[in-house]
């Protein structure tokens, strides 16, 4: 029982995640947002990996952490080139190349 | 039998000769002398495909026992127990002069190989050669033709700017084509095959600062890609289904036990039909070939008229069996080969006589040789199909190189409006024309006439059944093509001159290969005589060469594979057809441009004149009323009838074969065929720029889509499964 | 904290890292002479990463020399002659990407040495992913050369457009890796395991495909195929070619390519059986990937997009195979393999050849191959040879790739197979009508402006066209080369 509530807490800040990643303006919310999805699969990871007594799930969780944070400095250092060469980090504003 | 063996060496000289002329032509040679290595590349294959054929015929008639096939002749086929015997008469009589009986034993092809390829997944794949008769009598045609058009060439591009670019791909045209002919397997086929496409992209778009060449040169390779997906395609189902790339392989397998692959081999068929289509020009993807005149007119030559379009006709010759039993020849009245090659050969020569150009009316005419060749293989006339491509090689390339040369001489025009009255100019060029003409419209005893006849009877004999339909398209081409050729004759040679300038005969370097062609126009048939012809002479034994060497008998005559008898009344209606078509064409022009003309119109109402008039003195002295009241009325009945019927007959089939002619071309070829070629490519243009529009430039556009194309997929999984 | 103290280090087989730890090495030594010696250093950068990539090629030669499969951490990381096969193509993939941005960033004015570093970094990633039998390795190779290369497409750090191709790619990357994670995390709870043939066997024996299964095997193969830009995922991939430098463009079409595809075989081929998901997903992303790539790259003018698209094909026609894993395992894994490996050679030439002409030209539209022939014939004829080789004409070696595909698709047999053998056909061909745009701009067009002077090839640029050319020839008229790693992988891979 406990499982599926972790589940569904997953599910759900995975789907706020998304929502944020596709509908927010702002890089830097953008950014944000893929670290509630990071987060709704390390609560998986974490509930899946006590269900099956294995730590392998924990450990796996672990490495999400430690990879988003190189992931989101390297987001953040783009926004930061962005903002310096066009002073804005609407994502909209970036649609030099298309079709 | 060295040089069967080796016939790798054939095609390896003119590509060596490519790689030196590109890379050492210019610097060490320099650049207008580089046709030497050319020419000396071409002889020397040309001494060694005669060696080569030479060897063959020996194999044939004193086969060592190694060269003999395991497989019995009479072994399959039970309704046709007789097939390896069934050569016309003469041939059969021959045989006791011959001591070994050529005939009823069956000659296996000389298969080298060389190496393993390459051998992947328990796929092995050797490179080597495979020789037999059809590949050395292709040999010889390819080393013959490429040897005048380069002779023909040294002064025909003289000057150009490009001259070393087009020595290097005629040598690489030619090696790709004499790879192409003597493949062991369909890889190299399709390698051999994409190659020979490649170089004559290249050659049509030799002067390709004009934008019409670069389009035309585009749109032969685009419409050969087209055929190259039937051909892959077929190709693949060919070795799926046997299990080996060989040719040898498959062709035995087939001919081994006929009809029990029949489902897959209908399909390769279909496919390879396609390529085939694409390759030799045969409706409805012809549309490149006229276009393709573009390119310098020996290249014409070479590549439209003797070797490269032909590559389809010799893949179908080369698998036969694959088409035999996949289109059910032997046994059926129609087939989609045959019903593609006649329909082709009677488009191309209504097309003929639409065209101004006098480079597109033989291209045409090519389309619909070509055509009868499809349809001759369509009806199992295989060695009918194959000797007309054997005498169609000479006279076409003659043919063009005469219209080269008339070009050379009316100051680079193919407009035949700007020509007329050339053959006082040019009576060299004339004459090897007017033979080569007279050999194209099948008029005895030139070349044409032999080759063509034995595809009319073999469409009338067929197999099992006759093929009645291609009886009655051959025959019209036979009618056609003798027309349309005269017209070309008469606007080109006959008249006024109506260019500007003075025209002039072309140089010694080109008359003479325009003679040899004639010669081989002339006495080209004399290779497949049917015995009957020879008898009076002694000479049975000479008769069906073509047949005896060229034809693989070891692979056909499994299939059931047999031949018509000569017919002497078959072959007086070819001819009868191809004089009407010369006469009624004569009749046309003289009536409506000739100054004699006149003259000649009255004859006829002169001798009824005349013969009224006779009439006329003998009753003169008592019967003057009766007489008085007759003649007026038959005189002018006669005349009514001279000026009403006679003439308009003669304007209204002129006439109307113009304007269908042109009607097809303009609706039909131009207007359908390209249209729908246009059409789809626009499509797949305007696709293209539709699903541009997804890309937006905006990335959280991209994230919604990718996230929504994965939510439906999920969605539709979870649904489906 | 007994348990802590009761760690012990699993054992290490150096000798199978020694290809990993030597890029690690190279790049850590490029960091500190970068330090060290500072502007001075920037000459000897290239030559010391090129060195470090082929040292790398060393160990691999021994250890396919020595033949024994090596697997450590429990068969997470397993060295197999799978992954030499592509750890080595990873490795001269890179060694042409290095030859091919030397100038290119010499004469950007770019930061030289982080670039070789990262680029190290990333292939390192590339080395590991060819390794990776389990998820959490599969995930720390794929962010471990993804991270590095988000940086490598902004490079011009004053050019909009190149941050622009950043921005897409990184945001891209990172919401395509979150998916992919949440479908690893309903995997791992499905079955308990992380490891891919623990997987297999957990996935094997619960029989019925339930919701969640299906949820988490899309997910991740979505994950991959936002990777190989396979659409509808691949939007990011022309924004991100067109900004990025070439050389970095090279890189993400090949390098990054072949990375994603070596992940996707591992999850298709090892992990997941579930054939019943897997093959109809890969025919539907296959033949759109074909279809679509194709048709929008009819209606390019930059060369550099038109290419994107062209590889987008490319890949499409990589993915082919997939779509009969089950039928036919064997012959599909094999094609796969063959075709990545002729792909990266032909694909590299021709971006070698486009970097040549762009040197000199400035441009990247296509009007700037303009009359090529006439003052460099020798990059016409290349770019020629390349082209062919991307369109399947014999003897350039991409036919062997197709004829591989339309093999696998011969051997699955059904009615599924046939249609997507036609759709290949039919691809085939839309594919040649842009091929030949760009020779027809070579052949027949004007020279573009009237500029006539040469093409000066650099002695890197040209060795790197020159390997390019050399393979792409060699693996079409001698497959046997090519096909032979085929088989080795196949081999290895499917333990047969």
């Amino acid at each position: 029982m406990l499982l599926n509530q972790f589940l569904i807490l997953g599910a759900v800040l995975f789907c706020i995640g998304v929502y944020g990643v596709l509908a927010r303006k702002n890089a830097v919310m953008v950014l944000m947002s893929i670290e509630l999805m990071l987060n709704a699969v390390n609560i998986n990871m974490v509930a899946f990996g006590f269900q099956h007594e294995v730590v392998s799930g924990q450990v796996f969780a672990l490495f999400i952490i430690a990879v988003a944070a190189a992931e989101v400095g390297v987001g953040l250092a783009i926004v930061l080139l962005l903002y310096r060469n066009q002073t804005s980090i609407d994502v909209e504003d970036f649609d030099l190349m298309k079709g | 039998m060295w040089m069967l063996e080796n016939a790798f060496l054939i095609p390896l000289i003119p590509a060596l000769s490519f790689a030196v002329i590109l890379f050492f032509g210019k610097r060490f040679i320099g650049a207008d002398r580089v046709h030497v290595i050319g020419i000396t590349a071409v002889s020397l294959i040309w001494v060694l495909s005669l060696v080569a054929a030479f060897q063959w015929t020996q194999r044939v008639e004193h086969p060592s026992p190694d060269a003999i096939a395991q497989i019995s002749a009479d072994g399959h086929g039970d309704d046709h127990a007789d097939d390896g015997d069934d050569h016309a008469g003469a041939a059969m009589d021959s045989e006791s002069g011959h001591g070994g009986g050529h005939s009823s034993v069956l000659i296996s092809p000389v298969v080298t190989t060389y190496s393993k390829w390459w051998s992947n997944g328990g796929v092995d794949f050797a490179v080597g050669t495979h020789v037999d008769g059809l590949t050395v009598l292709l040999l010889v045609v390819v080393a013959s033709i490429s040897l005048l058009v380069h002779i023909y060439s040294t002064e025909y591009v003289k000057g150009d700017r490009r001259y070393v670019h087009y020595y290097a791909f005629l040598s690489l045209f030619t090696a790709a084509m004499l790879f192409f002919v003597m493949a062991q397997n369909i890889v190299q086929l399709v390698v051999g095959w994409e190659l020979v496409g490649v170089c004559s992209f290249g050659l049509i778009g030799h002067w390709w600062e004009e934008k019409p060449n670069t389009d035309a040169a585009l749109k032969a390779f685009l419409t050969n890609r087209v055929g190259d997906i039937g051909l892959l395609v077929g190709m693949i189902v060919l070795w799926g289904t046997f299990g080996t790339f060989s040719i040898d392989g498959i062709n035995a397998a087939i001919s081994a036990s006929p009809g029990t692959q029949h489902l897959a081999l209908l399909v390769a068929a279909c496919c390879l039909m396609a390529a085939v289509a694409s390759k030799s020009g045969q409706f409805p993807l012809h549309t490149w070939l006229p276009d393709a005149m573009a390119g310098p007119t020996p290249v014409s030559a070479l590549i439209h008229a003797a070797t490269m379009v032909v590559a389809g006709v010799y893949m179908i010759a080369r698998l036969y069996p694959v088409f035999y039993d996949g289109f059910s020849i032997g046994t059926s009245s129609i087939n989609l080969m045959a019903l593609i090659g006649g329909f082709t050969a009677l488009m191309g020569a209504g097309l003929a006589f639409a065209q101004w150009d006098i480079k597109k009316v033989l291209a045409y005419s090519t389309v619909s040789q070509l055509g009868y060749m499809v349809m001759a293989l369509g009806v199992g006339a295989w060695t009918a199909a194959i000797f007309h491509l054997f005498t169609h090689a000479f006279f076409k390339a003659c043919l063009f190189l005469g219209a080269g040369s008339v070009s050379h001489a009316a100051h680079h025009t193919f407009d035949m409006r700007k020509m007329g009255g050339l053959k006082k100019f040019m009576p060299q060029t004339y004459w090897t024309f007017v033979i080569a003409t007279l050999a194209l419209s099948g008029i005895f005893p030139f070349a044409g006439f032999w080759s063509k006849d034995e595809i009319l009877l073999g469409a009338k004999v067929g197999q099992q059944n006759g093929y009645p339909l291609m009886l009655i398209f051959g025959c019209a081409v036979a009618f056609m093509t003798a027309a349309y050729m005269t017209r070309v004759v008469w606007y080109t040679f006959h008249g006024e001159y109506r260019g500007h300038g003075h025209p002039h005969e072309s140089p010694k370097v080109m008359t003479v290969p325009l003679w040899i062609l004639a010669g081989m126009a002339v006495v080209g048939g004399a290779f497949n005589l049917p015995g009957p012809v020879l008898e009076p002479f002694g000479l049975e034994g000479l008769a069906h060469r073509v047949q005896t060497y060229a034809e693989p008998s070891v692979y056909l005559s499994g299939l059931g594979l047999s031949h018509p008898d000569p017919s002497l009344s078959m072959a007086l209606i070819g001819l009868g057809l191809a004089l009407s078509g010369i006469i009624v064409t004569y009749l046309y022009f003289w009536r409506k441009m000739g100054p004699h003309g006149l003259t000649e119109r009255n004859k006829y109402a002169k001798a009824g004149y005349t013969f009224l008039e006779n009439k006329y003195y003998l009753d003169y002295l008592y019967n003057d009323i009766i007489v008085a009241s007759i003649k007026k009325p038959i005189a002018n009945g006669a005349n009514w009838f001279n000026q009403n019927v006679l003439d308009k007959a003669v304007n209204t089939a002129g006439e109307s074969a113009r304007d269908s002619g042109r009607w097809i071309y303009k609706w039909i070829d131009q207007g359908a065929i390209d249209g729908s070629v246009n059409a789809a490519a626009r499509g797949a243009d305007a696709s293209g720029e539709g699903l541009r529009t997804i890309q937006s430039g905006k990335v959280q556009n991209y994230g919604q889509l990718l996230f929504g194309a994965a939510a439906v997929l999920a969605i539709v999984f979870v649904i489906v499964i | 904290m007994e348990a802590l103290l009761a760690f012990t280090r699993p054992p290490l087989d150096w000798h199978a890292l020694a290809p990993e730890l030597t890029l690690l090495a190279v790049g850590t030594i490029l960091t500190l002479v970068d330090i060290i010696w500072d502007e001075k250093s920037k000459q000897v950068m290239p030559t010391l990463a090129g060195v470090g990539l082929l040292a790398g090629l060393v160990p691999i030669l021994t250890l396919a020399l020595d033949g024994t499969d090596r697997a450590m951490f429990g068969g997470a990381y397993m060295v197999d002659d799978f992954a030499l096969v592509m750890k080595a193509l990873f490795l001269i993939v890179g060694y042409i990407i290095v030859l091919m941005s030397v100038d290119y960033i010499r004469d950007g004015d770019y930061y030289e040495n982080e670039y070789y570093t990262l680029m190290l970094t990333s292939l390192l990633g590339m080395l590991m992913m060819a390794s990776s039998r389990d998820l959490i390795s599969v995930f720390v190779a794929l962010e471990l050369l993804s991270i590095p290369a988000y940086m490598m497409a902004a490079w011009r750090k004053g050019g909009r457009r190149s941050n622009e191709a950043g921005l897409k790619y990184y945001l891209m990357g990172v919401f395509a890796s979150a998916i992919m994670l949440y479908g690893m995390s309903l995997i791992y709870g499905l079955t308990g395991s992380t490891s891919f043939s623990s997987i297999a066997s957990a996935m094997a024996l619960n029989d019925g495909v339930t919701a969640m299964s299906i949820l988490g095997v899309l997910f991740v193969l979505i994950g991959f195929a936002f990777k190989v830009s396979a659409v509808p995922f691949h939007n990011w991939a022309p924004d991100t070619y067109e900004g990025a430098p070439t050389p970095v463009t090279a890189f993400l079409a090949v390098a990054s390519k072949a990375a994603g595809m070596v992940a996707l075989i591992q999850l298709v081929f090892v992990a997941f059986d579930n054939h019943e998901v897997i093959q109809p997903f890969f025919w539907l992303i296959a033949a759109l990937t074909m279809t679509v790539g194709n048709l929008i790259a009819l209606r390019q003018t930059n060369i550099v997009r038109l290419l994107a698209y062209s590889g987008i094909a490319q890949g499409g026609f990589m993915l082919v195979p997939f779509a009969v894993a089950g039928q036919a395992s064997e012959r599909a894994l094999q094609a796969i393999v063959i075709y990545l490996i002729i792909y990266a050679f032909m694909n590299l030439g021709a971006f070698s050849v486009v970097l040549a002409v762009s040197r000199k030209t400035r441009s990247g539209e296509l009007e700037s191959f303009g009359g090529l022939f006439q003052y460099a014939p020798g990059l016409a004829v290349a770019m020629t040879i390349f082209l062919a080789a991307l369109a399947g004409i014999p003897p350039a070696g991409g036919w062997f790739a197709k004829f591989g595909l339309f093999r696998a698709l011969l051997d699955a047999g059904g009615a599924w197979a046939a249609t997507l053998g036609v759709v290949v056909a039919i691809n085939t061909v839309i594919a040649f009508a842009y091929y030949a745009r760009v020779l027809g701009q070579m052949w027949f067009q004007p020279i573009h402006e009237g500029d006539e002077r040469p093409i000066k090839l650099t002695s890197a640029l040209g060795s790197a066209l020159v390997i390019a050319l050399v393979a792409t020839m060699a693996f079409g008229i001698l497959p046997g080369l090519v096909g032979h790693f085929g088989e080795v992988a196949v081999l290895s891979t499917l333990g047969r």
